[in-house]
């Protein structure tokens, strides 16, 4: 192939200049980092924390501290999932497409694209967490699967795609892995060193390693498009499949996919707007890539619009349901919605329809209105229907508390963080595409000295690949002003990230040791108590008593008895105690009474003794219900099928990672 | 806004009519009672397990489930002989089957609110909310103040509708939720994740969740079952249980016996009697059938244990919900 491609522009010299180019480039972001980055990673890091901070605050104080309340019951983190699993999305789909159609000048993207796809697919499914009353409980979702409920679909979708997005990021970066470690310019840690190998399979680049990979990453872009589709559809679903107007819409899937789509390519704009400016490929993310998203993003918002559209029209129209329309439009969450139209279709598309503003800067500005504007209007989309009456009476709605705002900023702040910590890691274009399809990529849009400057290797000569109308945004000087400052150092020695530890399990210890307390009283009738096994919901009440004597036991409660003593059983004596086992049902400190009891029922003897419970959720009663069997609910041929589909994807990715891996080392021993 | 019942509905209450006994049904005092159910001369809204069973068996090998099925009668299903398995009887395999193989329950729970009788005091809120230790906000019985299209006002308390094609546990991913042999859904809270797929789902409002920690509950000698789920679990959600608890120890479930008016009956539908803290006892079936009996928003396929009579408080003798203009 490296032939064909010296054959067909037919500068073995200018090729060799190019990959020096593409190389010193797309290594920029591991070299020594300057200060900016790292005053960058640290606020991004602190914002971070904060978010953990609050989450832990909201753990503790229950989800009412977040502003949820019965008739808002899914608000923002919910919005928060679906919006960065919706960006993911699109980094992924842009970057399949793009592959799957051959584009040439998709290859500065790609990585990007797909680097911003993997952290905001993480990201999204961190969300589900504080999203959950009962986080801890989590994998019960597994442990007891409901097949009607599209949670349970959600869950599978979600993970599926998650996997699929790890190995669409690993798999074009194979070939750099390599680079990385032979480029002399390149050094690391002896560690990353040997990860890096390993993980480049041996990598050579001949022609039978590039064609095992290239068809692998058909397959992978191939499949990463319908699965996003149901990741997305099957997210609606949570919304559709209920019966609350605004919500039971045929339109949802669709609509979700679009927005996904929509807001993901957005964000691709804006990475690689930031990445541009942040490390000078304005030689290589060109004007023109920003003009063709723009068309893209344009194109994908008119989509949007339509289905919003016809999102309103029906139920508008008939005027069967129109409470939560009326709100959108004109009421409650009116604010949010025009905000939407304005900063989320009209300013986009007047700013790609512009020619003098089809910029990358007019670009980026559409885009982070785009990005910002579909949050919101996913907070639209679930509110709205949510607080709506579905009886009667008043609107509910929700009330944005520090504690969501700081979760949600913190996932915000988690994109950069991990893009310039992701990045930090690997090139942050992929070189190997790069010297392939970039170079003719390259060619392709210059003119013939442009291409004799490239060939001949004076490649500080080379203007923007694209037609370089505007200046503005383009200065070639700087670029090669500041290329010695980045190069002048070479790694540092895997300085520790601020290390985005993310998804603390939660792990909830909820109760503490035994801890038997208080004396007994001076009267020589006794009460003992042990826990009999510690954290086990079992307690043995031991009261000292005269053989055959009856002993009640009771409990201090302040709710059903007078005088604040309910009764919890009672015991004959024998070999001098009275002995009966408890279940408590609360932790901490009991007060138990023992009393014993004399002739006609007079009270001879009392003892006092206050214990404190411990409890472990796992010694509790079960419930007497059977429960319905993971298959229950629907039809099983339907669950059945959707489970095959399911595993034949996951067979599909991760055989085509195995095959990968087998493949390509010994392919580099022929 | 105003919500009306839909009176067409209502004829398809069938109770009192004699019935043929269907196929499916096991033993002839069970057949033939209320059939107060949709399923009835092939126009029947698809249910959605119906529908996701349906379209499972185009795409795999089991039958469709053919007409016969369909005419299960109230009473048979009512008796569900699976109730347990959370499929509010009809999940996977056939109920005939399912009645074969285990012992009917004696009691189906079901309540009948006779709005003639409402004055919107809220005692039976008050009554639900200290027995079960809620907050204010958990109103697991509500009373709405609700117009119908003539623009009367009147009052409507809400439970917990305890419907047999539950929305909430065909969409509970964990099946926190779920029903028992006599007809009640509950939520296992020890094991819901407090995802709220069934406060979306629910078209009656009638889950609450337990948003706040630091809500002080009483300390009680009992563990919290999902029949009596006190004290609620944080993070979990709750609703209305039907105090199912007392009703199998012979007692009125506290917003029946909280009501002054005599509004709320308990009733059992196969023993077909209704009773109201008044001490007034009915046939069920007649009952409904006497006074027109409807169930809320039947639209929605929900097929709830909740009957409502309709009006307007008129047997309290006020004036004040019979305005039609003020
Ligand atoms: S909140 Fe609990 S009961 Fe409701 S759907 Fe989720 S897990 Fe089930
Ligand atoms: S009324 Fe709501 S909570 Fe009660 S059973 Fe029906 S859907 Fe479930």
């Amino acid at each position: 192939m490296k032939a064909r491609v010296d054959g067909a522009v037919g500068h073995g010299a200018g090729r060799d200049a190019w990959n020096e180019v593409v190389r010193e480039a797309g290594l920029r972001s591991m070299q020594r980092h300057g200060r900016k980055w790292w005053i960058g990673v640290v606020l991004l890091a602190l914002v971070v924390l904060a978010g953990f901070y609050a989450w832990i605050y909201q753990l503790r104080h229950g989800m009412g501290s977040a502003g949820y309340n019965d008739q808002a019951f899914w608000a923002v983190y919910l919005a928060d999932v679906v919006a960065f699993i919706g960006v993911s999305y699109g980094g992924a789909v842009i970057s399949a497409i793009l592959r799957l159609t051959g584009q040439s000048w998709r290859a500065p993207l790609t990585r990007l694209a797909e680097g911003m796809a993997l952290v905001t697919v993480l990201i999204g499914a961190a969300f589900i967490f504080p999203h959950l009353g009962r986080p801890e409980r989590f994998l019960n979702i597994i442990a007891y699967p409901n097949t009607s409920s599209p949670l349970v679909w959600d869950f599978l979708a979600i993970g599926t795609y998650t996997v699929a997005t790890i190995i669409f990021f690993y798999l074009p970066l194979i070939p750099d892995l390599a680079i990385v470690n032979k480029y002399p310019g390149a050094r690391g840690s002896r560690l990353r060193k040997a990860i890096f190998k390993a993980l480049s399979l041996n990598w050579l680049g001949n022609e039978k390693q590039r064609k095992v990979l290239h068809g692998a990453l058909t397959i992978v872009s191939l499949i990463i498009v319908p699965l996003a589709v149901s990741v997305h559809s099957v997210l609606s679903w949570a919304f559709a499949l209920t019966s609350r107007p605004g919500w039971s819409e045929t339109v949802f899937p669709p609509y979700f996919v679009i927005a996904a789509l929509y807001s993901g390519t957005a964000l691709v704009v804006v990475t690689a707007s930031a990445f541009r400016k942040g490390y000078h490929l304005e030689r290589f993310i060109t004007k023109r890539h920003f003009a063709r998203l723009g068309y893209l993003m344009a194109a994908l918002g008119l989509v949007y619009l339509y289905l919003t559209f016809v999102d309103l029209i029906g139920e508008g129209y008939t005027g069967i349901t129109t409470g939560w329309i009326q709100q959108t439009i004109t009421g409650r969450y009116a604010l949010a919605f025009w905000f939407y139209v304005v900063a989320g279709e009209l300013l986009p598309l007047v700013l790609v329809a512009i020619k003098k503003t089809r910029t990358p800067t007019g670009m980026t500005v559409a885009a982070v209105g785009v990005v910002i504007a579909l949050w919101v209007k996913r907070m639209v989309i679930i509110l709205a229907p949510a607080t709506q009456p579905l009886v009667s009476g008043s609107w509910g709605g929700y009330h944005f508390t520090w504690v969501s705002i700081t979760i949600t900023l913190a996932g915000v702040a988690a994109i950069p963080l991990g893009l310039m910590v992701l990045f930090h890691f690997v090139p942050l274009f992929s070189i190997d595409e790069m010297e392939e399809v970039g170079y003719l990529g390259a060619i392709e849009q210059v003119s013939a000295e442009t291409s004799a400057a490239i060939a001949s290797g004076r490649y500080d000569e080379v203007p923007e690949l694209a037609s370089a109308n505007s200046a503005a945004d383009v200065a070639p000087t700087r670029v090669a002003g500041s290329r010695p400052r980045l190069r002048r150092r070479a790694f540092g020695t895997g300085t520790a990230m601020a290390a985005t530890a993310l998804m603390a399990a939660a792990a909830i210890s909820l109760f503490g040791g035994a801890k038997p307390a208080g004396a007994s009283t001076a009267v020589p009738f006794r009460l003992a108590i042990a826990q009999v096994t510690p954290g086990k919901a079992t307690l043995s009440l031991v009261a000292s008593g005269s053989p055959g004597q009856k002993v009640d036991f009771y409990v201090q409660s302040s709710t059903f008895s007078t005088g604040g003593l309910m009764q919890i059983g009672s015991a004959s004596a024998t070999n001098g105690t009275a002995e009966i086992t408890y279940l408590p049902t609360w932790t901490g400190e009991e007060t138990f009474v023992a009393r014993a009891l004399g002739a006609g029922g007079s009270i001879a003897g009392s003892a006092t003794q206050a214990y404190k419970v411990t409890l472990d959720p796992a010694g509790l009663p079960k419930s007497v219900y059977e429960y319905a069997r993971p298959m229950d609910g629907v039809g099983v041929n339907l669950v059945r099928t959707l489970l095959a589909i399911a595993a034949a994807v996951w067979i599909v990715l991760l055989g085509t990672l195995l095959i990968v891996a087998v493949r390509i080392p010994r392919l580099a021993r022929r | 806004m105003s919500w009306n019942f839909d009176f067409k509905h209502a004829k398809g209450l069938r109770i009192g009519e004699p019935e043929q006994p269907p196929a499916s049904c096991s033993s002839a005092d069970l057949c033939g009672l209320p059939t107060a159910i949709p399923p009835e001369d092939g126009d029947s809204p698809v249910s959605r397990r119906n529908f996701l069973r349906l379209l499972g068996g185009g795409l795999g090998t089991a039958a469709l489930v053919g007409a016969g099925a369909e005419f299960i009668s109230y009473r048979a299903w009512a008796q569900g002989a699976n109730g347990t398995t959370g499929g509010g009887g009809m999940s996977g395999k056939g109920a005939a089957t399912m009645a074969d193989t285990k012992a009917p329950p004696t009691h189906q729970w079901a309540m009948v609110i006779d709005l003639r009788n409402c004055d919107g005091c809220g005692s039976c809120t008050a009554a639900c909310q200290k027995a079960h230790s809620l907050t204010p906000d958990q109103t697991w019985i509500k009373v709405f103040a609700m117009e119908d299209s003539a623009g009367n006002t009147y009052n409507m308390p809400r439970p917990c509708m305890q419907c047999e094609n539950p929305p909430c546990l065909d969409v509970c991913p964990v099946h926190a939720t779920f029903r028992t042999d006599q007809g009640v859904v509950l939520v296992n809270q020890d094991r819901c994740i407090g995802c709220r797929m069934c406060m979306a789902a629910c078209p009656y409002e009638a889950r609450y969740f337990n948003w706040n920690s630091g809500v002080s509950y009483p300390r009680l000698p009992v563990q919290p079952t999902p029949e009596f789920p006190v004290p609620q679990r944080e993070g979990t959600v709750g609703k209305c249980t039907f105090c199912v608890g007392n009703l199998n120890n012979g007692l009125l479930s506290e917003c029946a016996s909280g009501c002054p008016m005599g509004a709320i009956y308990n009733a059992d539908v196969i023993t077909d009697v209704a009773v109201n803290a008044m001490g007034e006892t009915v046939k069920l079936s007649q009952y409904l059938y006497d006074n027109n009996a409807v169930t809320f928003k039947q639209e929605n396929n929900t097929h709830p244990r909740v009957w409502y009579i309709l009006g307007h408080g008129q047997d309290l003798d006020t004036d004040t919900d019979q305005s039609t203009s003020a």
